[in-house]
């Protein structure tokens, strides 16, 4: 017998006690600027704290919340002390464009979210026009296609995380027929179409193209289909519930053991595993914030010894985004949020000068990054780091050796 | 392919029709239409988290009292509230009533327990299978073999049982039965509770495949809804048959034609049946 979740509903009990200290936190940043006290510096998190998106936002706001902890004990950002609100997106793009309309109105520095692709794309345009640099979670490249000045990714979008594994698929994995379930969204539909936009030049032949719906329970049908094409490899680009739920009718009907398994950051997220459990083992692909990797082992740590379970990408992601701002006004020496964007726009950021940003980092112009990343695999439901792969343009890196 | 793509949909059309067949029993009893149908099948799978993680009840006791707590709840609280509330003004107010306790019941249960898929372990252990050139789940034949006894079990209870005979009475004509002395109210008391223990069962097969989150029972509640029309919305047996019709459908489609349209073929069939044969495929024309 599988064995059964208990601290997924102490979770909750905690992420309903972080809504009320958000709210308490809320009220406390309206009074103190109602009161004049504005030597902080405010910084709004616009997140997914209710809806589907509830468990990556809640690690989102521990990443942003640990990273202000760390800057405000080490003196805060140029002397000034930092402080946060949220408020809940409810992981539905209009409620997200109301959301930061609201975080707008008591004028952070920067706002920090959200991270599902269609909030992000949905509410970027009101952060522009009050001028408040934005830093999000998502991975669509959509995103940095919109030419937004104003906004800033924190993690690889998924059109990069799969041009850094174009070289490990063809020559380690040595695909040549693939098949791809995807998840019917923006998200999944940008991950499939950078794959198949790098790999059939490569000679790779998708014997499989398959949507999943969001929150689909069955795979019955699309793991005949699977089967039919008998791909060498499979790719599944599914948010984690549907990887945890796919994966695991995967291995019933026997299909770990005759493909690999490959896929890119949800695929072998930590709630996959935890929902996967010996299913997910077998699995491999990119990942850009591991903590199985050295540079993330001391926060990871950290993480554990706090919150009694492992962290994933997005409380990595959101950590390294908050030190980037902080990177970013000790650079720049002001809090001028113009001066903000120019300075991050076309700039490397380095670990030997900013240790708190964790790995190098090159902005490009519109705001996507690139930061080196991981191909793992998982082994006994951990990851284990099969390959450490450089960003995609090396040459942007050359100042940090 | 095919033996076992029919053995897949057969296993998830019998939660579909296990389902299926409360909306039945409450249509054929009271006239009303539960559309938190969804949610009755949440409630038990959270409430078997509950017992089994948190509460660290042995395995079996844990399912039973979940049951047992959904017939309470869902069965004999429902019933004397919501229901007897609004019986009497038909079967609108009582649609709009369980659209909102659906809503409601999705967000109490983010807030108050987790917005979180969990892990809930099923009674047999998963071992692929195979026969006949058929692979397939311990699950996909545990799900068909308990759905077939709980389907049988409560058509034989209707059928040979004295409430049970009461309960058809009451559904073939409830002014008649009245007539004849047999309390309606407890028929429909009856009805609710048999729906909450029908749909606590269907939690038991779909939680450990499908996982338990608040929002599990969108998919099962919307496809059972199909299934009782596609059947006959005023035969226990119509709900079987649409179950199963259902699960297939699904699964075919999504094996034969387009994984995009499994949903939506289900819904053509839905219609067909609604503009050829509007009673369902087992159902009998109402007055």
């Amino acid at each position: 017998m599988l064995e059964a979740d208990g601290n997924q509903w102490e979770r909750g009990q905690s992420m309903k006690r972080s809504g009320l200290v958000s709210v308490v936190m809320a009220l406390g940043l309206i009074a103190c600027v109602g009161s004049g006290a504005l030597a902080q510096v405010s910084i709004a998190i616009p997140i997914e704290q209710s809806g589907a998106g509830a468990v990556v936002g809640l690690r989102w706001i521990r990443g942003v919340e640990m990273a202000v902890a760390d800057i405000n004990k080490a003196g805060g950002i140029l002397g000034k002390k930092v402080e946060t609100f949220t408020l809940d997106t409810k992981t539905e793009p209009p409620v997200a464009v109301a959301a930061v309309r609201k975080a707008v109105e008591s004028k952070p520095f920067v706002i920090m979210g959200p991270i599902y692709s269609g909030s992000a794309l949905a509410c970027m345009g009101v952060s522009r026009d009050a001028g408040i640099p934005q830093f999000v979670g998502s991975e669509s490249p959509n995103i940095g296609k919109q030419n937004n000045a104003n906004i800033f990714m924190t993690t690889n979008n998924s059109e990069n995380a799969t041009s850094m594994v174009v070289d490990w698929l063809t020559n380690v994995v040595k695909v040549k027929k693939m098949g791809i379930v995807y998840a019917n969204n923006d998200f999944g539909k940008a991950g499939r179409d950078a794959l198949m936009k790098l790999l059939q030049p490569k000679g790779v032949q998708f014997v499989a193209d398959i949507a999943a719906e969001q929150g689909q329970t069955s795979f019955s049908g699309e793991i005949s289909r699977i089967k039919a094409g008998a791909p060498d490899s499979l790719f599944v680009y599914l948010n984690e519930e549907e990887s945890a739920r796919a994966l695991r009718q995967i291995k019933e009907a026997g299909l770990d053991k005759q493909m690999r398994l490959i896929g890119s950051t949800t695929l072998m997220n930590v709630d996959v595993i935890r929902l996967a459990k010996d299913a997910v083992n077998g699995v491999e692909g990119f990942i850009g914030e591991t903590y199985a990797a050295p540079a993330y082992k001391t926060l990871n740590d950290r993480y554990v010894a706090q919150f009694k379970e492992l962290p994933d990408h997005n409380f990595f992601k959101a950590y390294m985004g908050m030190m980037t701002v902080k990177a970013v006004v000790d650079e720049t020496k002001s809090f001028d949020q113009q001066k903000f964007r120019d300075t991050l726009h076309n700039n490397t950021l380095c670990v030997k000068d900013h240790p708190e940003i964790l790995m190098d980092v090159h902005y490009l112009e519109n705001g996507d990054l690139e930061r080196p990343g991981f191909v793992v695999k998982v082994v006994n439901q951990e990851h284990t780091i099969v390959n450490a792969l450089t960003p995609l343009h090396p040459e942007w890196f050359s100042k940090c050796k | 392919m095919l033996p076992e793509l029919l053995i897949k949909g057969l296993s998830l059309g019998a939660i579909y029709a296990m389902i299926a067949m409360g909306f039945c029993l409450l249509w054929q009893t009271s006239r009303l239409v539960n559309f938190a149908e969804g949610e009755f099948v949440t409630i038990p799978a959270f409430l078997m988290v509950m017992f089994y993680s948190v509460l660290a009840v042995p395995y079996p006791l844990a399912i039973l009292f979940a049951i047992l707590v959904a017939a309470l709840l869902l069965g004999v609280v429902m019933k004397k509230t919501l229901v007897d509330a609004l019986i009497t003004r038909g079967n609108t107010p009582f649609v709009v009533t369980t659209i909102a306790l659906g809503f409601f019941v999705k967000d109490f249960l983010t807030v108050f327990a987790t917005p979180e898929a969990m892990n809930f372990p099923s009674m047999v252990r998963q071992t692929p299978l195979h026969f006949a050139g058929a692979a397939f789940s311990s699950l996909d034949l545990w799900n068909i073999v308990i759905a077939a006894v709980v389907i049988l079990g409560v058509g034989f209870f209707i059928r040979k049982s004295k409430p049970g005979k009461a309960l058809q009475a009451v559904a073939q004509n409830r002014e008649a039965a009245v007539i004849m002395g047999i309390d309606a109210q407890k028929m429909i008391l009856l009805a609710f509770s048999i729906n909450a223990v029908l749909a606590a069962f269907s939690a038991s097969l779909a939680a450990p495949i499908y996982m338990v989150k608040y929002d599990m029972g969108n998919e099962l509640g919307l496809k059972a809804f199909y299934a009782a029309i596609i059947g006959g919305f005023n035969q226990v047996r119509g709900a079987l048959l649409g179950g199963l019709l259902v699960g297939l459908i699904e699964i075919l489609t999504a094996a034969y034609i387009s994984t995009k349209y499994k949903s939506g073929f289900v819904l053509l069939v839905l219609i067909a049946v609604i503009l050829f044969k509007p009673e369902g495929l087992l159902g009998t024309k109402e007055q």
